[in-house]
């Protein structure tokens, strides 16, 4: 048998075809000194995201494991490989338009997305520590960058600066985590650290507690990728610095990754101190919650108020999890699909309204837009039902997943405050409604012109929430599968 | 008792940090208690060879510094990898050779892409704020 046979390559086929265009990319923006470099980048970033999400599917034909065990194509893997994939081409459509307003448009700005999928996808499938370590830090470096690309606006470098200092602190924790789960176990693979632990090499309960502290670390590294309180705090300055296309990126993209290592390496690698770690989750389940929704009640800037609302989601996910069975992992990753469409969407039509240098980004200028501009402003108001869990929608069905879950863990108290929550953050999604068409413009707006791209980019996200709203069954049926496959 | 003749291992190692710090602090301190010093301003300034300082170190460097340093331990690292590929070199057939070309050639592909941008020309002059495009700012 060959080293490395050929269906290896067929199972990272996503992450090589992303690649090779990410380096045809910087190819093409090094070369010659044109004026249409950049649209060239956004056509090639197009075709290069849209054929992987294509290789996702041969991905999915070639299940098993790769390279040594590091890599494992299961249902799982391929899941979350659609979400991040199709959220990369939802946010190139939707740079396509934003990046020539701001007069951003170049070709590294898609080769950054693309590289940083890689890694989202890479982190996905991974099922060995230092991988998902490695492919953890090309997707966090790649938004690094991304989120301080409107570098003459002191916010975005302001962010961008904040979330590097503060993302590195946050990985070294979970270097850190890591060393201590090898020194325990003797290994790094999941899989093999969930059999070590049960048959520890050091005696008298000592391997449990390295284990649990090492748990304990990832917990903060992890949690400060997926936004949860306690380690939420840099979410809202660096979600209003960011350009907006990378703001959405950021909240979908890098999150769901993070969730899925997260529930990867709980649920399988730390499976033997369930009990003990069950209360880290469900401490920073209802943090998350709570300091999301209250904060996000005074917000005027609907970025700051979407990052805060992220925050509040990242907590109902956490509910999900502290579930600890295969309902909840089946039920975090309908939540994410429905919450990366709904997010994306809500993303995009915020960018759409930006203007030149962000400039109508406060509740205030979404006065009145609701006749002006029928199509985004419905589509934003379709998008913002579905964040507070409106039937009908995705969000509806992620919720509905997500406490039934919880009950059937027996988690009642959790489950009722995940529920006042919800009722909560209805307030301020509302108010944003109620700002678009009840109320008189203060200022006339420039109008935006509607793009082919624009377009697409509604329809996408407009046809993921309602088809989540109204047909959920085939994707939680395929959640479901994989969840019971993950967990073997 | 195991444990302790297992330490007892390091009591060398121990006298010899207490011996070497000792000597350190002890000879400073001999010389600062009985040495006497007269201070002038021939005694203060920079000796022999050393330059007198001048202005601030707070300085702004440009930008070009930085980027000739990050690309030399780019590289510095990545050409790391290919030791241990030549160690094993045989063993791996033309697979090894195959994905160490390809390697090589990601690593050149960047090569290209920061040649392109102007990364190594350091005759551009400085542009004025707001002329045409162009890769380092």
């Amino acid at each position: 048998m060959s080293l490395v046979p050929a269906e290896f390559y067929w199972r990272i086929l996503p992450e090589l075809v992303l690649a090779g265009f990410g380096a045809v990319l910087m190819l093409i923006e090094g070369g010659g000194r044109a004026g249409n470099r950049g649209r060239l980048g956004a056509y090639v970033a197009l075709l290069g995201s849209l054929l992987a999400f294509g290789a996702v599917f041969i991905q999915a034909a070639n299940p098993g494991d790769a390279f040594q065990h590091m890599f494992r194509v299961d249902g799982f893997t391929v899941f979350f490989d659609f979400v991040i994939i199709g959220a990369t081409v939802v946010v190139v459509l939707l740079s396509m338009d934003y990046l020539p307003t701001q007069h951003l448009e170049r070709g590294e700005f898609y080769a950054l997305l693309l590289f940083g999928t890689v890694g989202m996808t890479f982190m996905v499938g991974s099922v060995e520590l230092i991988m998902i370590f490695i492919s953890l830090e090309i997707s966090s470096i790649s938004t690094y960058v991304l989120a301080g690309y409107r570098r003459h606006a002191p916010r975005s470098t302001e962010s961008s600066l904040k979330y590097f200092l503060l993302g590195s602190f946050a990985t070294a924790f979970f270097l850190y985590g890591i060393a201590l789960v090898y020194g325990a176990t003797g290994t790094t693979q999941l899989y093999d650290v969930a059999r070590a632990s049960l048959t520890p090499i050091v005696g008298g309960g000592e391997a449990d507690r390295v284990l649990l502290l090492a748990g304990a670390l990832m917990f903060i590294g992890l949690g400060f990728k997926v936004s949860a309180a306690p380690f939420q705090v840099w979410t809202p300055d660096v979600y209003e610095g960011a350009p907006a296309p990378v703001t959405g990126f950021m909240s979908a993209g890098p999150k769901a990754a993070a969730f899925a290592i997260f529930l990867r390496i709980f649920y399988v690698a730390l499976h033997s101190s369930g009990h003990a770690w069950f209360w880290m989750v469900y401490v920073a389940a209802i943090l998350s919650m709570c300091l999301g929704n209250i904060a996000a009640l005074l917000q005027t800037n609907i970025k700051r108020m979407l990052a805060y609302s992220s925050i509040a989601h990242a907590g109902y996910v956490l509910v999900a999890f502290a579930a600890l069975g295969p309902e909840g992992i089946s039920a975090v990753m309908f939540y994410l699909a429905a919450y990366v469409a709904m997010n994306i969407g809500a993303f995009a039509v915020v960018s759409h309204f930006a203007h030149r240098e962000e400039r109508y980004v406060d509740v205030k200028d979404y006065a009145g837009l609701g006749f002006r501009f029928p199509v985004p402003a419905f589509c934003l108001s379709l998008f913002l039902f579905s964040l507070i869990g409106v039937p009908l929608t995705g969000g509806f069905f992620g919720k509905l997943y997500v406490f039934r879950a919880a009950l059937d863990a027996h988690l009642v108290g959790l489950t009722v405050i995940a529920v006042l929550n919800s009722a909560l953050a209805a307030f301020y999604y509302l108010r944003v409604v109620v700002f678009l068409y009840m109320r008189q413009p203060a200022e006339e707006i420039a109008a935006p012109p509607m793009t082919g791209a624009f377009s697409l980019v509604m329809i996408a996200c407009v046809a993921v929430v309602i088809w989540l709203g109204v047909f959920p069954n085939r994707v939680l049926e395929f959640a479901s599968r994989s969840a019971a496959q993950m967990l073997r | 008792m195991p444990a302790s003749s297992y330490m007892s291992n390091y009591v060398p190692i121990l006298i010899q940090l207490i011996l070497a710090v000792g000597l350190a602090v002890g000879l400073v301190a001999i010389s600062e208690l009985i040495g006497w010093r007269r201070r002038s301003k021939v005694k203060s300034a920079a000796y022999e060879c050393g330059i007198t300082p001048q202005g601030d170190a707070n300085r702004r460097f440009a930008v070009k510094f930085y980027l000739v340093a990050i690309v030399f331990i780019l590289f510095d690292v990545e050409a790391v990898f290919l030791l241990p590929w030549a160690v094993v070199f045989r063993q791996l057939k033309w697979l090894g050779f195959v994905e160490m070309l390809v390697y090589i050639g990601i690593v050149l592909a960047g090569f290209a892409y920061i040649w392109q941008k102007g990364v190594f020309d350091w005759n551009q002059p400085e542009r004025a704020e707001g002329g045409p495009a162009s890769p380092i700012h």
